[in-house]
């Protein structure tokens, strides 16, 4: 018992975890309403967009050599919306209440799935294929695609956002089952095949091997152009279902939807402990740290902070997290 | 047939100057094509629009560089305009002198690329969560301070930002004599040879004894610095303070930055670059809207033009 | 290979731009300026609708953004690239009412004529400011909602972004003319930073802390969405009544389905076509400018259940 404790001490997660439970602590002494079922579901739901984008994020993150995707936020835009006009009969288009009358139909709702996902991969080939082929920067190459997958967006939707999805889809973003709202079995069950995926299988050896010297992994002749793509496509893929999951969360696609929100995944991989220098870095850490950031926002609205402290709250919490984190891991490796 | 010595001679000099002049032969370039596009493309008074807006990226981005050469990023650097837009409205506001209020702004951004440089340097946190720690923070100070905008500044004040002297404005000048400040810096003094090995091999450059905890310090804090110089100068340009008029500024320096030909991964970075990158961002939006783009299609084109520009960039460097 | 690809996407990209170059010598000049087109109905349809009247009227008209609601460096930089355009007429709708001044004098310098819409600036650069009077309407919902709730009550606002002063002109309005004469508490007011995510983020964690609220003021039918979403899963659904601000179609199809009981209404469509006529009126020397005033009220309505299917017809 004492040795299952320590070692969830050591493990690489546990500065994270510690530090949501002394948030949590403080927090439910300040405020009698955090503390209640109803509120931690609350924050899980709400962690949930930025949680499975931070799952794609932290696979990008651990190739290395810059490995990052600005064009997240983006790629979740531009698939929710292609899945709404997927949904809208042309008629209908530009009607900003447009989708409140429509019916469940399976054959389309599922068209729609299709496309949606495969915009976030198609978007994600081309990601690939700029760092691969052309050989850019990743900074660059997804930096771009974040303003053509915006623009795009935009001009597909005339800039007008949705609201009112078929009932089928938003039971998606807001049902439950057995009090477990379903984004977090989402995010979960992805975020559990992932970390398999990374942990025992051939493509995590890859990924980590090209991760942690690139040169090396090639000559020991591992095809790191078609790992590179791939973990573009399922950074892109993810964005996709972030991106459903929001808007049947809001019951609404917005054009604009998603912005900003690349950095918050980034925040949540590395909160969670994944190198920004690659080879190092793990899904469970990314999820608890999107459930970090989802705790904090929780907490500066139920405390009523005003809204200009807002964001320096939340920067301040993740520069000492990430600052403890690295004191402590410095201190068990004896430097 | 073989080239005669004295062509290969004129051949290889064109090439090492085409190496020199990297960004700004595409410039040329791609001015040229434009004043083919619109009848109001080539003229003194675009060109002089298009240096005055790019001065403001053009002055943050040769901070960009030195942080970018020392391997690092800076995506505070928005943040800082706001927040040092916000201290020099506030100050001006609360007491009235110009000058107080001015040094207080200098001294806000500045401090806020120590506090970068003391996270970076000293505490050894990745570059890009110490920066968006203090993005955010610098963000909402900006709206905490002032949740609106100030104006009545004294009427020179503003030339600071839209005057001219000799036919050039202002925040050009200041843009060229800071580059060139810079430039010297970072390709003849010492501190830029630190500052190139810190990026290129920072264990080396440790085991070589140099300072890299200092020479990063130095290097945030420049770029702190300079992004505030920026932010008043902006300031200048409007006549008024706004908390949020830096908001996402930062990816279009470290764009330009890069197609200046920076390398993200350090060890690289042209001052001069660097400033035709931004020359180069703003051109394409001032080509839009002389051309009346729709909006959102001009997002997309942005998107081909940076890496387009990139590109060359890459295969240029990938021939040496 | 890479050789011949370059330069043909440079020629494509300019080739793509080229099209819309149209010779036009004698029609005037219109540039329509808003904040943004992407998400903001309310912007796009006040565009649109100057654009549209300005052609119908026999002018050359253009749409620009500035792309955010807090782009002012794009803002300034727009305006600057029509004066060496040589636009005639701006109708802009400026992100801030004191960033603009400098580059509408050098625009007046040029003889340009500004028409503001929907956000005024200083100075009297400008012809003349047309728009909503927004704290009066936003107080026309506050009657509404005082007699509603019988004079007591705790009552939520959902703000706009932060710094803007049509935001805090609705704010305001409402907030402090609910408590006027009644025993009405204002319990929460937060950002929902016009968007429906933030507000319904926003919304779910105030109901966690102020369990009992009987009424929710929207400042946007872009952020109603996410406030009734939130409302719904706090399992308070017809419980906490919701009144918006705007009156899109959008807003008024939640009237009937009686989501929300009542909604603001403003006429973008309306302020966008004055501003194309004034500005142009001006331009052709039939409107004198110094006989114009300074300020326009367009309007406003309150729509409920009672008057909502008449007032779909000239909903944006």
């Amino acid at each position: 018992m004492i040795n299952r404790f320590t070692s969830v001490l050591k493990a690489k997660e546990a500065g994270i975890i510690a530090w949501i439970l002394l948030v949590g602590l403080v927090s439910s002494i300040l405020s009698p309403n955090f503390l209640t079922p109803n509120n931690l579901v609350n924050i899980l739901a709400q962690s949930a967009v930025v949680g499975i984008m931070a799952i794609g994020m932290t696979m990008v993150i651990i190739t290395g050599g810059g490995g990052i995707d600005l064009s997240a936020g983006s790629i979740l835009g531009i698939s929710s919306v292609v899945m709404a006009m997927t949904i809208i009969p042309p008629e209908l288009f530009r009607d900003t209440a447009a989708m409140l009358v429509l019916p469940n139909d399976f054959w389309i709702i599922l068209k729609a799935l299709i496309f949606c996902l495969g915009t976030g991969a198609v978007c994600g080939f081309l990601n690939g294929c700029m760092i691969t082929w052309a050989k850019l920067p990743p900074f660059i190459a997804t930096l771009s695609l974040m303003a053509a997958a915006r623009g795009t967006a935009a001009y597909i939707s005339a800039g007008i956002p949705t609201y009112g999805m078929p009932t089928s889809l938003v039971y998606v973003g807001q049902g439950s089952i057995s009090f477990i709202p379903i984004p977090v079995l989402v995010m979960l069950a992805l975020g559990l095949i992932v970390h398999l995926a990374l942990t025992r299988s051939v493509f995590g050896i890859t990924l980590f091997a090209v991760g942690g010297n690139r040169e090396t992994a090639r000559f020991s002749g591992m095809n790191v152009n078609r790992l590179l793509i791939s973990v573009y496509v399922l950074s892109g893929v993810f964005a996709a279902i972030a991106g459903v999951i929001l808007s049947a969360r809001g019951n609404q696609v917005h054009p604009d939807a998603g912005t900003g929100y690349e950095l918050s995944a980034i925040g949540a991989s590395v909160i969670g402990g994944t190198s920004m220098m690659g080879g190092a870095g793990g899904i469970p850490g990314a999820i608890l740290g999107a459930i970090f950031m989802a705790e904090v926002q929780n907490v500066i609205n139920i405390l009523n902070i005003p809204v200009a402290y807002m964001k320096p709250v939340l920067g301040g919490l993740i520069v000492m997290a990430v600052l403890l984190d690295q004191w402590h891991k410095k201190r068990d490796t004896g430097e | 047939m073989a080239s005669s010595p004295t062509a290969r001679k004129t051949g290889a000099k064109l090439l090492s100057l085409y190496d020199h002049l990297g960004i700004w032969l595409w410039l040329v370039v791609f001015a040229l094509l434009f004043s083919l596009l619109s009848d109001y493309f080539l003229s003194y008074a675009n060109f002089r629009n298009i240096l005055r807006q790019a001065s403001i990226f053009a002055i943050m981005a040769v901070g960009m560089t030195l942080v970018i050469a020392s391997g690092g990023i800076d995506l505070s650097v928005g943040s800082v305009i706001s927040f040092t837009s916000a201290v020099l409205g506030t100050v001006w506001q609360a007491t009235g002198n110009i000058w107080l209020a001015f040094f207080l702004a200098l001294l806000a951004g500045t401090l806020t690329g120590l506090a970068n440089g003391l996270l970076v340097g000293y505490c050894l946190m990745p570059p890009f969560i110490a920066t968006f720690g203090l993005m955010s923070a610098g963000a909402g100070f900006a709206f905490a301070l002032t949740p609106g905008s100030i104006g009545d500044f004294p009427p020179w004040f503003e030339y600071l930002g839209n005057g001219m002297l000799y036919r050039l404005p202002i925040p050009v000048i200041v843009m060229f004599v800071l580059g060139l400040l810079f430039y010297l810096l970072l390709n003849h003094r010492r501190f830029g040879r630190s500052v190139l090995a810190i990026g290129g091999n920072e264990n080396g450059a440790r085991m070589a004894g140099l300072d890299v905890r200092a020479v990063k310090l130095a290097v945030y804090t420049i770029n702190g610095a300079l992004a505030s110089i920026a932010g008043i100068i902006l300031c200048a340009r409007i006549r008024s303070s706004y908390p949020g008029i830096g908001l996402d500024m930062e990816m279009d320096v470290i764009a330009a930055t890069v197609i200046g030909g920076a390398s993200l991964m350090g060890g690289e970075g042209r001052i001069f670059g660097a400033i035709g990158g931004a020359v180069f961002i703003c051109m394409i939006q001032n080509l839009f809207n002389l051309l009346g783009i729709y909006p959102f299609m001009q997002k997309i084109i942005t998107g081909l033009f940076i890496v387009i520009a990139v590109f060359i960039n890459e295969i240029r460097s990938r021939r040496e | 290979m890479r050789r011949i690809l370059i330069p043909a996407l440079c020629l494509l990209l300019v080739g793509i731009m080229a099209m819309p170059i149209l010779a036009a010598d004698k029609k005037p000049k219109v540039a329509v300026v808003v904040k943004t087109l992407t998400g903001d109905v309310f912007q796009l349809k006040m565009a649109e609708a100057a654009r549209d009247q300005a052609i119908q009227l026999g002018a050359d008209a253009t749409i620009y953004q500035a792309g955010g609601q807090t782009a002012v460096q794009r803002m300034v930089q727009i305006i600057e690239d029509l004066i060496v355009q040589q636009t005639d007429v701006i109708i802009i709708s400026p992100l801030d009412s004191k960033a603009v001044v400098p580059v509408f004098r050098q625009a007046k310098e040029e003889g340009i004529i500004i028409v503001c819409m929907d956000q005024v600036a200083e100075g009297d650069d400008y012809v003349t400011f047309i728009s909503t009077d927004n704290y009066a309407a936003a107080a026309l919902g506050a009657e509404f909602a005082k007699t509603v709730l019988g004079g007591k009550g705790n009552v939520v606002v959902i703000e706009g972004a932060p710094g803007s002063s049509v935001g805090d002109d609705r704010k305001n309005g409402f907030a402090e003319n609910i408590v006027k004469g009644s025993q009405i508490k204002v319990v929460a007011s937060q950002t929902g930073l016009w968007t429906n995510e933030k507000a319904m983020d926003a919304t779910q964690n105030i109901l966690q802390a102020n369990p009992n609220v009987d009424l929710i003021f929207s400042c946007s039918d872009g952020m109603t969405g996410g406030i009734l979403e939130a409302v719904k899963l706090a399992g308070k659904e017809g419980k906490i009544k919701v009144i918006s601000f705007d009156g899109s179609s959008f807003g008024i199809e939640l009237i009937k389905s009686g989501s929300i009981i009542a909604d603001v209404a403003q006429f973008p469509i309306k302020i966008g076509r004055m501003s194309a006529e004034t500005g142009l009126g001006v331009y052709n020397k039939t409107i004198d400018p110094a006989s114009l005033p300074k300020f326009i009220d367009s309007g406003t309505k309150l729509i409920t259940s009672e008057n909502a299917d008449a007032s779909l017809a000239d909903a944006f």
